[in-house]
C-alpha cells in the first residue's frame, strides 16, 4: 500500500490546530487580553513570538485564536449544512413546482456571490460574531443546496428508491431512510470543502473588522492589525497568515480526496 | 474590411499618442509639482455644502475668507474685509471689503459676492453640512454699498467672527455658484485665494495652481506670491500605505502617519516629522449618564480611575500626544487654567465600585450587585486610534472586575444609531474646533451630540451666556473654565490624548506650516529645493 504522506501531514497539522484551540490554556498561562510589556517586541526580545501593537503576548494571541478561528466556520458549516439538506431534500422528495421554485430560487441567490451574501448580512445585522457565524452560515447555503440537490437527485434514480416507493414506504421515510444515508459521505465530502470555504469567509470578514471587539483573538482580525506594522513587526501579519492559508489548503485537499477515494 | 483597416490605424494611433503622452508627463512634473497625500476620501468637496477636514487642506488655499485667525497671536486679522465693526449690542457685523480683490474667473470681489455665498450657503435646498450652522443666528445680509456689509444677527453670537475664518465659508466666485449649482460645483470651484482649482476627480486626485494675481494675501502668510506651481493631491485611506507612498516618492508630504511609522521614517535622513496639535476635543468617550450603572457618579469616576492614561498614550500614540485631562485640548485654548492631573488608582476604583454596591466574590470573574453583573458597553468609531485605545480600556476595566463588552462601530452611521438606541455606556467622538463654543453641542441639555444625556441647568447657562458674550472675551474665559470644572466633576468624559496630527515631509520641502485650526496647511508658503 502506498503511502500518502501529504494526506498525513495534512491530517497532523489540523489536529495540531484543533488540539491547539482546545488546550489553549495549558500551552500557554498568559493572558491573550492583557498588556504584558511594550509594544511590538521582537520575537528575541519576548519569545516565543513578541508582543503585537498593544503589548500583548502575541504567542497567546494566536494559539487562543485557533478557537475562534476554527469555531465560527464550524457552526457556520453546520448552519448550512442543516439548512441546505434540509431543503435541497424537501425539493427532491416533494419534487414538481416546489422542487422548480426551490432551483429558481438557489439560482437567483447563487448570483450574488456568497461572500458578498454574508457581507450584505453583516451589514444589515450590525458587527459581532454571532452575525459572523449566521452570515457565512447562511451565505453559503444556495451552493450547499445546489449541490447538494444533484447528490440526491443522482440517488433518486437509482432502483432502490423505486423499490421503496413501490413497498409503500411514505416520502418522509424515502428521504430519512434511504436517500440521507446513501448520500452521507458524498455529503460529508461537500461538507468538508464548504468549511474551507467558510474558513475563508469567516476570515475575510473579520479581516474586515467585522467581528466587532478586536480584542478578541482570532486570526483574520490579527492579520488586519498586523498589517498596519508589516515593516516593523512582518511577523505580526506573517504567522496569522500562515496560519490561516495552511488550515484553508490542509482542508480543502482532504475534502477533495475524500471525494475522490 | 476598409473599416477594419482604418479601425486598426485609428487604435494604433490612439496608442501612439497615449504613450507619447504619458511619456510626456515627467517633463511637466519637473517644473515645479508637489505630491500632497490626504487620508479621507470625502463624499463631497464643496466647502460651503460639505463638512470634512479634509477637503479643507486643498482648498484653504483656493479660498480666502473675510477674517482669519493668527494661530500666533490668537487674534483675528483682516482677510477680504480688511476692517470690521461690532454693534454694542453684539448683534450686527459691519465688514468693510477690500476693493483689490478678483476671483481667478475675473468675477470682481464685492459686497454682493458676499451675499451670495451666504444666501447660497443658507439655502435650504443645498443642505449645507457644516457652514449654515456656523453662521448661528445669523439673519440676513446687508448691502450698503458696494464694499461695505452687514451680517444682522437674531441673538448674540460669540463664535462668528470664528466661523468666518475658516474654509466652509471661504469667498466662492457668485459667477461660478450660478453656472454650476450646488449638485456640480464642487467639481469646478472658483475663489480668490493663491491656487486655484484645476480639477478634482472623486477617490483620485484633485489639482490646484498657483494664481499668478494674487495680491491680497494676509498677514498670516509668510510669502506674499505662491512658489510650488502644481500641487496635486492623491488619496491614501488605507493607514498602512502611507508610509509606503512617502518612500517610494508617490507624495511629498502625507499627514496621519501611523507613530511607530512616523518614527521610523523620522529616524531616516530623508524625512522630517511635525507633529501638528489640532485644536478642539482630545481624544475622548461620553458616559451615558441615563442608564445604569454610569448614571451613578461613583461608577463613572471609578472607570476614570481604572485607566492607566499614560501607557494608553504610551503603547498607542507614542511618544508625540500630551496626555490630556480635559474635554478641550490643550492646543488653541492655553487660558483654561491647569485642572488637577487624572490619577490612576485602581485601589482607589475598586473602593469606590464597593461603595456603589458592586461586590466582586472571589471565584467570580465580574462584580455583581443583587445578582446584575456589572457591564460595561463600550463603543468605539473606527477612525484615529479609537479601536487601539478601546482595546486597552477594555482591559483595564476587566481588571477591577468589570465586564466589558467592546464594539467598534464601522462608521459614523453605526455609531449615531447605537447612540440613538441608547444602547451603551461609554461612547466615543470627538471634534475639532478653535471656538470653545463647541463644548456647546456636547454638553447643553439640548445639545445636538449630548451623548451623555447629562442635563444640568447651570451648565446650559454658563453655556448660554458664554455664547451671547461677544464683546467680553474675559467673560468667556471665566464662563468656560467653570464649564470645563462642572464637566470634569460629574465625571461626564474620559478624555485621553490631545489630537497630533504626524506629518511627514520629504527633505528639502520648506515652508510647511499651518493654519489656526491645524488640519490647513498654507500651501503658499511651501517651497520645493531648488534642482
Amino acid at each position: 500500500m502506498r503511502i500518502h504522506w501529504l494526506k498525513i501531514l495534512c491530517v497532523l497539522w489540523l489536529a495540531t490546530m484543533v488540539l491547539m484551540a482546545i488546550i489553549a490554556p495549558i500551552i500557554t498561562s498568559v493572558d491573550p487580553y492583557k498588556p504584558i510589556g511594550s509594544p511590538l517586541q521582537s520575537p528575541q526580545d519576548h519569545p516565543p513570538l513578541g508582543t503585537d501593537a498593544l503589548g500583548r503576548d502575541f504567542f497567546a494571541r494566536v494559539t487562543y485564536g485557533a478557537r475562534l478561528s476554527l469555531s465560527i466556520p464550524l457552526l457556520a458549516t453546520l448552519l448550512t449544512v442543516f439548512v441546505g439538506t434540509s431543503v435541497s431534500l424537501t425539493a427532491i422528495v416533494v419534487g414538481g413546482l416546489a422542487d422548480r421554485f426551490i432551483l429558481a430560487l438557489t439560482n437567483a441567490a447563487l448570483a450574488i456571490p456568497g461572500l458578498l451574501l454574508a457581507m450584505l448580512l453583516v451589514a444589515g445585522l450590525g458587527p459581532g460574531i454571532p452575525t459572523v457565524v449566521i452570515a457565512v452560515g447562511l451565505g453559503g447555503i444556495p451552493g450547499f443546496v445546489r449541490l447538494s440537490r444533484s447528490i440526491f437527485l443522482g440517488i433518486k434514480e437509482m432502483g432502490y428508491i423505486d423499490a421503496a416507493y413501490a413497498l409503500g414506504a411514505s416520502r418522509t421515510r424515502v428521504a430519512l431512510a434511504h436517500l440521507l444515508p446513501n448520500a452521507a459521505p458524498q455529503l460529508f465530502s461537500l461538507a468538508t470543502t464548504h468549511f474551507a470555504w467558510a474558513f475563508m469567509g469567516t476570515t475575510t470578514l473579520t479581516f474586515l473588522g467585522l467581528s466587532g471587539d478586536p480584542s478578541v483573538p482570532e486570526w483574520g482580525a490579527m492579520l488586519n492589525s498586523g498589517r498596519m506594522h508589516l515593516v516593523q513587526a512582518p511577523w505580526l501579519t506573517i504567522i496569522p497568515g500562515i496560519l490561516i492559508s495552511l488550515t484553508i489548503l490542509t482542508i480543502h485537499y482532504l475534502g477533495e480526496n475524500y471525494a475522490d477515494r | 474590411m476598409k473599416t477594419y483597416k482604418n479601425k486598426t490605424l485609428l487604435l494604433f494611433l490612439i496608442l501612439t499618442v497615449s504613450t507619447l503622452a504619458s511619456a510626456c508627463q515627467p517633463s511637466s512634473d519637473a517644473e515645479s509639482t508637489l505630491h500632497y497625500g490626504l487620508t479621507l476620501a470625502p463624499s463631497g468637496i464643496d466647502p460651503h455644502l460639505n463638512a470634512s477636514a479634509e477637503l479643507g487642506i486643498p482648498l484653504n488655499s483656493v479660498y480666502d475668507t473675510l477674517v482669519f485667525l493668527d494661530p500666533e497671536s490668537g487674534e483675528f486679522v483682516p482677510g477680504l474685509a480688511e476692517r470690521w465693526e461690532i454693534s454694542s449690542d453684539g448683534l450686527r457685523y459691519t465688514f468693510y471689503l477690500r476693493k483689490d480683490v478678483r476671483f481667478h474667473d475675473g468675477t470682481p470681489f464685492n459686497a454682493q459676492a458676499v451675499q451670495e455665498n451666504i444666501d447660497y450657503i443658507l439655502n435650504p435646498d443645498n443642505h449645507s453640512q457644516k457652514a449654515a450652522t456656523m453662521l448661528g443666528p445669523l439673519n440676513q445680509t446687508e448691502i450698503l454699498d458696494e464694499h461695505t456689509i452687514v451680517f444682522v444677527l437674531d441673538e448674540p453670537f460669540a463664535p462668528l467672527l470664528d466661523s468666518l475664518s475658516q474654509v466652509y465659508l471661504g469667498m466662492a466666485s457668485p459667477t461660478a455658484l450660478d453656472q454650476w449649482g450646488a449638485s456640480e460645483y464642487q467639481f469646478h470651484q472658483v475663489g480668490t485665494g493663491p491656487y486655484r482649482f484645476i480639477e478634482y476627480i472623486p477617490n483620485d486626485h484633485i489639482t490646484l495652481e498657483l494664481n499668478p494675481d494674487y495680491a491680497w494675501g494676509p498677514s498670516i502668510y509668510d510669502n506674499t506670491k505662491a512658489s510650488v506651481e502644481r500641487i496635486v493631491f492623491n488619496f491614501y485611506e488605507d493607514a498602512a500605505s502611507r508610509a509606503l507612498a512617502l518612500e517610494r516618492r508617490e507624495a511629498d508630504i502625507l499627514g496621519e502617519i501611523p507613530p511607530h511609522e512616523a518614527d521610523r521614517l523620522a529616524s531616516s535622513a530623508d524625512f522630517s516629522l511635525s507633529p501638528v496639535a489640532i485644536p478642539g476635543q482630545p481624544l475622548q468617550f461620553f458616559f451615558n449618564t441615563t442608564t445604569s450603572p454610569t448614571d451613578d457618579l461613583r461608577v463613572r469616576q471609578a472607570l476614570l480611575l481604572a485607566v492607566d492614561k499614560k501607557s494608553v498614550v504610551l503603547t498607542v500614540f507614542g511618544s508625540h500626544s500630551p496626555v490630556s485631562n480635559s474635554p478641550l485640548s490643550q492646543a488653541g485654548y492655553e487660558w483654561i487654567s491647569e485642572l488637577p492631573p487624572s490619577a490612576h488608582n485602581p485601589e482607589g476604583a475598586r473602593k469606590l465600585l464597593e461603595e456603589a454596591g458592586w461586590i466582586l466574590e472571589s471565584q467570580e470573574p465580574y462584580r455583581k450587585r443583587d445578582n446584575e453583573t456589572l457591564v460595561i458597553k463600550l463603543i468605539a468609531p473606527p477612525w484615529g486610534s479609537n479601536s487601539e485605545v478601546a482595546q486597552l480600556l477594555k482591559a483595564g476595566w476587566e481588571n477591577i472586575g468589570i465586564d466589558v463588552e467592546l464594539t467598534i462601530a464601522p462608521g459614523f452611521g453605526t455609531l449615531k444609531e447605537v447612540q440613538s438606541s441608547g444602547d451603551y455606556h461609554a461612547i466615543g467622538i470627538n471634534f475639532f474646533g478653535t471656538d470653545p463654543d463647541l463644548l456647546r453641542s456636547f454638553y447643553a441639555s439640548d445639545g445636538f451630540y449630548n451623548w451623555t444625556g447629562f442635563s444640568d441647568p447651570e451648565i446650559d447657562r454658563m453655556l448660554n451666556e458664554a455664547a451671547r458674550a461677544s464683546l467680553a472675551p474675559d467673560r468667556r474665559v471665566e464662563l468656560y473654565n467653570q464649564i470645563v470644572r462642572a464637566i470634569i466633576d460629574n465625571a461626564l468624559v474620559l478624555p485621553i490624548r490631545d489630537y497630533v496630527n504626524l506629518v511627514v515631509v520629504h527633505q528639502g520641502i520648506e515652508g510647511l506650516k499651518f493654519s489656526a485650526q491645524g488640519w490647513f496647511p498654507n500651501l503658499i508658503d511651501i517651497q520645493l529645493p531648488s534642482p
